[in-house]
């Protein structure tokens, strides 16, 4: 057992449910940070685990292989986080001619009005 | 969609239908403006909580007392609706909502699925103390209260289900189960299709456990 990942582990457990019960993360975006927290937990507790991350990712010592799987989960946040970003950035842009089809709409019945009088 | 807002026209003309047309790319949106129903049409895919709010959201704007909500693939059939709201009418519950297992599923409700409404039915009952058979059911129908309820921000944008039962419940506010008929919905992608299950359990017990947790150190939900 490795106490200060372990305790790592449960304080960002703690963190992201806190995050969550604020409604500052939305339950979408908690589960990749749950599942770290986890993985992080179990590999604390499980030397065998961390033995066989090492082999897996072709790895001299276990640590290497811990902290390869680290910033490969890293890696797949980021992915995650930039395809989320993108289509968020899709979203404004469909927004925005929305609404700017809704303003000329407003100023055309407006005119319209105005001219009636 | 037409054949729906048509049909709920038909049986009872007292009401009036929004369709909350959520990002589709089809002729929805026409055909129910045709059958007579009033059209929102969200510019893109929100999820099926935050149209639910958009059409609380109309409803409270344009002042209406009672809103009776159900899905527009056809699994909630339209002579249901006279039902649930001739119990809320009652006045002595806020939430009426319709329950397949205390009537009828008129199509085989897939395993896992049925497992997953079993789950959330025993926990939400044991949170709540009440027996609740159908707590994932989106056929509901409810008063001004609820509906207000409905557009904090905890709702959910994507299942609203047994999560906002709970919330429901510790807000003090009373509901029922009415039993209905259900149809199975027209074959094609569900929200629940793919690794979506897995998020749904994990989302929906996060949720509930959250909460839960809010609840007992006292921050009882407010109705306003």
């Amino acid at each position: 057992m490795q106490p200060l990942p372990l305790a790592l582990a449960i304080l960002l457990l703690a963190i992201v449910l806190e995050l969550v019960r604020r409604r500052r993360l939305r339950e979408e975006f908690s589960w990749l940070w749950v599942l770290g927290a986890t993985a992080m937990f179990l590999l604390a507790l499980w030397p065998t685990g961390r033995e066989q991350v090492a082999r897996l990712l072709d790895s001299s010592n276990q640590g290497t292989g811990v902290l390869l799987l680290a910033i490969l989960f890293l890696c797949g946040v980021v992915l995650h986080l930039s395809t989320r970003v993108s289509t968020l950035a899709n979203q404004s842009r469909v927004l925005a001619q929305h609404v700017a089809r809704l303003e000329k709409r407003a100023d055309d019945l407006e005119t319209a009005a105005g001219a009636e009088q | 969609m037409a054949a729906l807002v048509a049909r709920v026209l038909a049986l009872n003309s007292s009401v009036d239908v929004l369709v909350v047309d959520d990002g589709s790319t089809d002729e929805t949106a026409d055909a129910a403006r045709a059958a007579g129903a009033h059209v929102v049409s969200l510019p893109f895919n929100l999820g099926y909580g935050a149209a639910l709010q958009t059409g609380y959201r109309f409803a409270l704007d344009n002042g209406y007392e009672r809103v009776v909500q159900m899905d527009g693939d056809g699994q909630h059939p339209p002579d249901e609706v006279n039902a649930l709201l001739t119990r809320l009418d009652e006045g002595d519950v806020d939430l009426v909502i319709g329950s397949r297992f205390l009537g009828r599923a008129d199509y085989v409700i897939p395993l896992a699925r049925r497992l997953g409404i079993g789950l959330f039915a025993r926990l939400t009952g044991a949170l709540t103390r009440r027996t609740i058979t159908d707590p994932t059911s989106g056929l509901q129908a409810m008063n001004k209260e609820v509906l207000r309820f409905y557009l904090r921000d905890f709702y959910p944008y994507d299942y609203p289900d047994a999560d906002m039962l709970l919330r429901v419940h510790y807000a003090g506010l009373r509901f029922t189960e009415v039993p209905v008929v259900m149809r199975g919905g027209p074959p094609g992608r569900s929200m629940h299709s793919g690794l979506r299950p897995i998020y749904y359990v994990y989302k929906l017990l996060l949720s509930m456990s959250l909460a839960w947790v809010g609840q007992r150190r006292g921050g009882r939900d407010s109705r306003r």
